[in-house]
């Protein structure tokens, strides 16, 4: 079995290949994308500390699991508005101008 | 040891190119990759029922609501790029942060999990004990939860389901005239005519 | 099979959060067949009188030392939440009198509206009362979700839509670090409930501070998103202009509202218990360099602006430093300062935004300060309720914002924050500039032919929101006393003690 550690160090290297994605990415739904990424590194990271919580007996540690179903949650009706958002924006546009509309200055 | 090595590099391989590929579809599908790679560190992790949502709601649902968009929208490739002085700007911010993520992590002082015990207490993370803490713990978290899907719903209609006033546009005025003689204040327009091009 | 201890759940205390979330249900109902819009901003206000009333009795339960709490200490209706929830109430009903009165001129009148702003209040409620990190991240969340749609409102305006997207995009980024934030922070302590937390914290023998350190940093810049801090404040100019006025009028108060009574309580427990061991001084530290940043960059940034929307934007900006100096002296004093200072500050920006409205024209522009010239002639009510707001914001003694800040700075140096209070004080020597600029323009100026004020009537219901403000910021200039007492003696629950 490898450590926690492992896992967590690993969803730290997740999380930070996804912000750097948001900070280099010019297109909203890959800054978007980038996000989501940001997410599943955050419910591995609490996955992770779950088991180890559990591991060392002092709590049960399926708190932690419960709190990424919850994430879940968060993480689809932030999709539900962030893409409605984007159709939105698109729709009132000519195609030709998707393009020009798909850059958003950060 | 092996298995979270590969699952790694997959993972980490599947991350860059959400990042680096310039094709949203590509990138689209690399992070499926890194979903369905994270469910199966779940698997190892005594997540099983978080292992299956994952797929199910996060690979299956979430990412073909992206592709959708994506070629609804019939996104293409990026064409301009942020400048370049500001993109080794980003990769430094990550490289600290990475770093910094990764020493927080190893220099955990406390004792390691011990696996028989992790594996007794989790029991594979079975729905039956998240239910136990989401109805109790989570209560409160999972009522609001509810109320986060309604704005959730409700504000997706109302970006989505807005009407466009006609060509020339209607005035204030006359949309008030319109609703002072009983008539509809905007002319409702089918929706599919109104969000046409 | 765990059975919910007796007096586990207990709805009473969501009572506020309730009466908004009942009232936001009833106008999407009356949204389908009710056309009349000033009907269903009557009954908004209603919901949002009937939940003041309910924070009102909270408020007071708590000042006789009896304040209530439920699901485990992790819903609150102490003298912090209680109070901020009163502050974001005025908020909202604000931004309701001034959509009322707005909307159907901007063209933006569409059913959605006033439910989307109560369920986003509802939001914001939820994060002043969370007594744990989850319930706090879906307070965030169902506010910021709202108001996303909200500031993409102008479905014909580009601004607005790129307003709306900018602010999702770094608004969701800010909710990925909140997120990872939690993940630490649960990593380190092994809970999510503050109470829990702040115990494992300064329990001694405590040894993984890496880990809640910077979990702790994650959640500081998560939230920092929201109030706009320095360097993650670069959405708010662009965002505030954008996004339709009335919608800016509740971003402004009730967003910066929310955060702040969220980060106070989270300062105020688990950073105390992190501060109490090894490591402690960083997290002040970290603190203390965002909100000298904020102070100087927001108010330079102001004094650069020409349009008064954007000069109000990194006015926000300043504010959230002013703010930050209550969260780095975290404690009773801390929270009773900001609860001031936001009260102050929810009268005075909503007031200016209104009368902002009440300029510009029907595409929701012109807003430059030519705009404003000679408004003391034509227009001397709305003049003198603008005067009285900015020089609120300003800080000149008789207002409301004068005793804010004071507050503020004393809370700052009684925390030890010396430096912190004096950059305080210099900046708002240089803010009186920018806001004097607008004043000296109304009255001392010549009405130019090229911006002229759109001639319309007047609105009623901005009237009213307007005279709210102005009358309520002399008030609490004059009258300190009548709210900071009830925030000083009401009794917090979950203040970090150190022992001796």
């Amino acid at each position: 079995m490898v450590a926690t550690e492992a896992y967590v160090a690993l969803s730290g290297v997740l999380f930070s290949i996804g912000a750097v994605g948001v900070l280099t990415r010019r297109s909203a739904i890959m800054i978007f994308l980038c996000v989501e990424l940001m997410l599943n590194a955050a419910n591995l990271a609490l996955v992770a500390y779950a088991y180890r919580w559990a591991g060392t007996g002092l709590l049960t540690g399926i708190s932690g699991q419960t709190a990424v179903f919850i994430i879940l949650a968060v993480a689809a009706a932030e999709v539900a508005i962030g893409l409605g958002i984007l159709v939105a924006i698109f729709r009132n546009r000519a195609s030709t101008d998707v393009d020009a509309l798909s850059e958003v200055r950060l | 040891m092996v298995t979270f090595v590969i699952l790694a590099v997959v993972s980490v391989v599947g991350a860059l190119g959400v990042v680096l590929l310039r094709q949203p579809i590509h990138a689209a599908l690399s992070l499926v990759g890194t979903l369905l790679t994270l469910a199966v560190l779940f698997v190892t992790l005594q997540a099983h029922f978080l292992a299956v949502i994952q797929v199910l709601v996060y690979a299956g649902a979430i990412m073909v609501l992206f592709l959708f968009v994506i070629m609804l929208l019939n996104i293409e490739q990026q064409r301009k790029e942020i400048r370049p002085w500001l993109r080794w700007v980003a990769y430094g911010i990550g490289l600290v942060a990475a770093v910094g993520l990764i020493v927080g992590a190893l220099l955990d002082p406390r004792q390691a999990p011990d696996a028989a015990v992790a594996r007794a207490a989790l029991q594979g993370g079975n729905a039956l004990l998240i239910a136990e803490v989401l109805y109790f713990e989570f209560m409160l978290a999972f009522q609001l939860v509810g109320v986060l899907l309604l704005t959730g719903m409700v504000g997706a209609v109302a970006l989505v389901q807005r009407r466009r006033p006609p060509p020339g546009g209607v005035s204030a005025a006359t949309a008030r005239e319109a609703v002072l003689t009983d008539r509809p204040g905007r002319p409702s327009s089918h929706p599919v005519e109104a969000g046409g091009r | 099979m765990t059975l919910l201890p007796e007096g586990f759940i207990v709805w009473s205390v969501l009572a506020p959060a309730l009466f908004l979330l009942g009232f936001a249900l009833l106008t999407l109902l009356l949204g389908v067949f009710q056309r009349d819009r000033g009907f269903v901003a009557a009954v908004a206000l209603t919901g949002i009188a009937g939940a003041a009333v309910f924070a009102l009795h909270f408020l007071m339960e708590a000042q006789r030392g009896s304040a209530e709490s439920g699901f485990g200490l992790r819903y609150l209706a102490d003298a912090h939440a209680s109070a901020f929830t009163l502050v974001i109430l005025l908020g909202t009903a604000l931004a309701v009198l001034v959509g009322q009165g707005t909307l159907e001129r901007l063209d933006l009148d569409h059913p959605e509206y006033f439910p989307l702003l109560l369920l986003s209040a509802t939001g914001a409620v939820v994060m002043v009362s969370a007594g744990d990190l989850i319930t706090l991240l879906l307070g965030l969340e169902i506010m910021s979700l709202a108001v996303y749609v909200l500031a993409a409102w102008r479905s014909d305006v580009r601004q607005s839509q790129e307003a709306g997207l900018k602010y999702f995009l770094l608004g969701s980024f800010a909710s990925a670090l909140f997120i990872y934030g939690i993940a630490l922070t649960y990593g380190a302590g092994g809970h999510f409930d503050y109470a829990s937390l702040m115990a494992v914290f300064a329990a001694t023998g405590f040894e993984a501070h890496i880990t809640a350190l910077l979990g702790a940093v994650l959640i500081i810049a998560g939230l920092g998103f929201k109030v706009a801090f320095v360097p993650f404040h670069q959405w708010a100019p662009d965002v505030y202009t954008g996004a339709p006025t009335p919608v800016t009028t509740f971003m402004a108060v009730v967003v910066k509202t929310a955060a702040f009574g969220a980060l106070l309580r989270v300062a105020a427990t688990i950073f105390a218990g992190l501060e109490a061991g090894a490591l402690g001084a960083i997290l002040p530290g970290v603190l203390v360099v965002l909100i000298g940043a904020t102070l100087v960059v927001g108010n330079l940034g102001a004094l650069l602006q020409a349009g008064v929307k954007r000069m109000l934007a990194y006015s926000a900006v300043a504010h959230a430093g002013y703010l930050g100096l209550a969260v780095v002296a975290a404690g009773a004093d801390g929270m009773a300062a900001a609860g001031f200072y936001l009260a102050a500050y929810t009268l005075m920006t909503a007031g200016a935004f209104a009368v902002l409205t009440q300029v510009m024209d029907d595409d929701d522009r012109g807003d430059t300060i030519e705009h404003f010239a000679g408004l003391g002639r034509r227009r001397p009510w709305l003049a003198a309720a603008m005067a009285v707001c900015l020089l609120s914001l300003a800080g000149i003694p008789p207002f409301a914002g004068f005793i804010g800040k004071v507050l503020v700075i004393q809370a700052a140096i009684t925390a030890g924050h010396v430096v912190l209070a004096v950059l305080a004080v210099v900046t708002s020597v240089v803010a009186v500039v920018y806001y004097a600029r607008v004043v000296v323009a109304m009255y001392f100026r010549e009405q130019s032919s090229a911006a002229r004020l759109p001639e319309r009537p007047a609105s009623r219901s901005v009237d009213v929101a307007i005279g709210i403000a102005a009358v309520g910021t002399l008030l609490l200039g004059l009258l300190p006393g009548l709210w900071y007492t009830l925030l000083e003696q009401g009794q917090n629950l979950l203040v970090f003690v150190s022992s001796p």
